[in-house]
């Protein structure tokens, strides 16, 4: 070996790092060569010199650290992991979620119909539709009346609408109507809201009174009580209580009249009011009375014959969730007997009936009492709220 | 069976026991181990956390090939040049985070040497800080092989496996770094000398 492969062999023999053999040849060498000998005391001496390394400061035990750390860790393991996949199907629901609420508060395509006096034609004709009864009514179902009938309904309960005669009504997305000809009046109770849309522009309103009137190259409206707003192509307008208002499809809405006289359409309220009450009932055997009630609402007296008829003017109807019929009501009429009724000006009258034979099963009856006929100026059927009853 | 390697075994099989005992046996020669490497005391404390933890989250997958101190630090050498390689990335954070723990460090260094006379203690902290800045200034294969040889007192066969290079490789790195470091502190050799 050479001097350069010696001191290349120095460091590590210094250290104890190379095999006995080379050890002694290094031996040998170091021996006879000063300068390798030299070399290996300055190596020596510079090991040493690390030494003087400053101290490694004292340790802080840092295991409860590294304890919590693989604590936290196991628990994380435990959960479910989230992968790429579950993220897409999170999105996907959320969207969905999203789309759905969207369906349910801006596109609502049922509309809940109770019809309360007078007939109407549906377009699709639903399953069943009773009076009094609620039903419920697709987007684009189509109401109408014929030449001189007259009908009167609630639309999602709030929302009081007649039908003049010749009228048809098309129902569009909540709360939207349209006029597509006739007339109809609108009452509308807190909380109620619709939009008649006619070709000439729409109404907006909430809690009023109006009457909208499609005629074939104008619209009319008049507001009966509170304020609606018109809004056309050609401009907007606020129409308030006693004002006419016409507009076309060429010009911006008119009023007409701005001191109406407060008196709803005749064809609008009936002058008498039905509406029926339990008197009693027993659980067993099932035993029902119920009161029938008349109110005269006209400012005349009114005289009914409601038994001597050949065709029952009185009816009542029966609904339970087997079964749906009318019966007469003279069949079920216990008191004060059959002769004719005279009721005074804003006066009452009650009928007590024995409902009992009806009832044949336990659960959820409705009944609905019912008038047809002509009383002074006005002609056509009211009938009176339902009334639920439940047999246990 | 190498007592290390049996409590090794005992934790593949989730022993928090066993690992508290490796840990508290290797925590000191491990931050040492970064210490010496140029990291600051603060830093040196939580590289030794992680390498830890690292051993513990791959506890699964370890085999008893060779000792443990020789897996042990080849996970230590990996992390601290992952972590080198991200201070070259990152250079100004890693400034502004060093300037942050320069006090606390300065703090430390005055405990530890709080023992010896004031004399002595200059001179063996300015030598002490010479060596320790040469050691810094070398690149980081002459660093690891020079820390582990010198500091750890690891055999040249031990500091190949952990830096899986031969044997002759870590020799002959010796050789380079012991010149190096002479040249660098040739004054402080020759005062000594005289």
């Amino acid at each position: 070996m050479n001097c350069r492969n010696i001191q290349k062999s120095l460091v590590a023999d210094a250290q104890d790092e190379v095999d006995p053999a080379t050890s002694r040849v290094i031996g040998e060498h170091i021996i006879q060569c000063r300068t390798c000998q030299r070399k290996k005391e300055e190596i020596i001496h510079h090991l040493r010199l690390y030494r003087h390394l400053p101290a490694y400061p004292p340790n802080t035990n840092n295991w409860p650290g590294l304890l919590s750390r693989i604590q936290q860790s196991s628990e994380r393991k435990t959960r479910v992991p989230l992968y790429p996949a579950f993220y897409g199907v999170g999105a996907l629901l959320v969207l969905c979620f999203f789309f759905a609420l969207i369906y349910l508060f801006t596109n609502k395509t049922h509309w809940d119909l109770q019809i309360v006096q007078g007939n109407l034609h549906f377009s699709p004709v639903p399953p069943e539709s009773f009076p009094n009864l609620p039903i419920s009514l697709k987007k684009g179902s189509k109401l109408k009346t014929g030449s001189g009938e007259t009908a009167k309904c609630y639309f999602q309960k709030n929302n009081m609408v007649a039908f003049g005669g010749n009228t048809l009504v098309e129902l569009d997305t909540m709360p939207r109507l349209i006029l597509h000809k006739g007339e109809i009046f609108v009452r509308s109770r807190e909380g109620g809201q619709l939009v008649i849309q006619t070709g000439h522009g729409e109404i907006y309103m909430k809690s009023t009174a109006f009457s909208v009137t499609r005629l074939s190259h104008s619209t009319r409206l008049k507001v009966y009580k509170g304020s609606v707003h018109f809004r056309s192509k050609h401009g907007n307008v606020i129409a308030r209580e006693g004002h006419m208002l016409t507009t076309n499809a060429d010009t911006r809405p008119t009023i007409l009249r701005n001191d109406m006289k407060q008196e709803y359409p005749w064809w609008t309220e009936a002058p008498v009011f039905l509406a029926l009450r339990i008197a009693w009932q027993n659980k067993s055997p099932h035993q029902l009375h119920l009161n029938l009630l008349l109110k005269n609402k006209s400012k005349t007296p009114i005289t009914l014959h409601p038994f001597s008829q050949i065709v029952p003017r009185f009816s009542l109807h029966i609904k339970n969730k087997e079964k749906s019929y009318t019966i007469p009501l003279r069949s079920v009429v216990i008191s004060p007997g059959d002769s004719p009724v005279e009721i005074p000006a804003a006066g009452n009258y009650i009928w007590q009936c024995d409902l009992s034979p009806e009832i044949d099963s336990i659960g959820r009856y409705y009944f609905t009492a019912i008038y047809s006929g002509k009383l002074d100026k006005w002609k056509g059927v009211v009938a009176s709220p339902p009334l639920r009853v439940e047999i246990k | 069976m190498d007592h290390d390697i049996d409590l090794m075994l005992k934790v593949k099989e989730n022993d928090l026991d066993a690992f508290e005992k490796l840990y508290q046996h290797y925590q000191k020669p491990l931050s040492n181990f970064f210490y010496r490497l140029g990291c600051d005391y603060e830093t040196s404390q939580d590289y030794t956390q992680e390498v830890f933890f690292r051993l513990w989250k791959a506890r699964n997958r370890y085999k008893p090939q060779a000792k443990f101190t020789t897996y042990l630090f080849q996970i230590a050498k990996n992390y601290w040049l992952n972590q080198k390689d991200k201070k070259k990335r990152r250079p100004y954070l890693h400034y502004l985070y060093s300037r942050l723990k320069e006090d606390q460090q300065k703090k430390i260094e005055q405990l530890a040497d709080n023992q010896k006379l004031p004399e002595e203690k200059a001179m063996q902290a300015e030598l002490g800080q010479k060596i320790q800045e040469a050691v810094n200034s070398l690149p980081a294969k002459y660093r690891l092989v020079f820390v582990l040889s010198h500091m750890e007192g690891m055999r040249y066969r031990e500091i190949a496996q952990i830096l899986d290079i031969p044997e002759g490789t870590v020799k002959s790195r010796m050789h380079i770094t012991e010149q190096k470091l002479r040249n660098k502190l040739a004054r402080y050799l020759d005062g000594e000398n005289r």
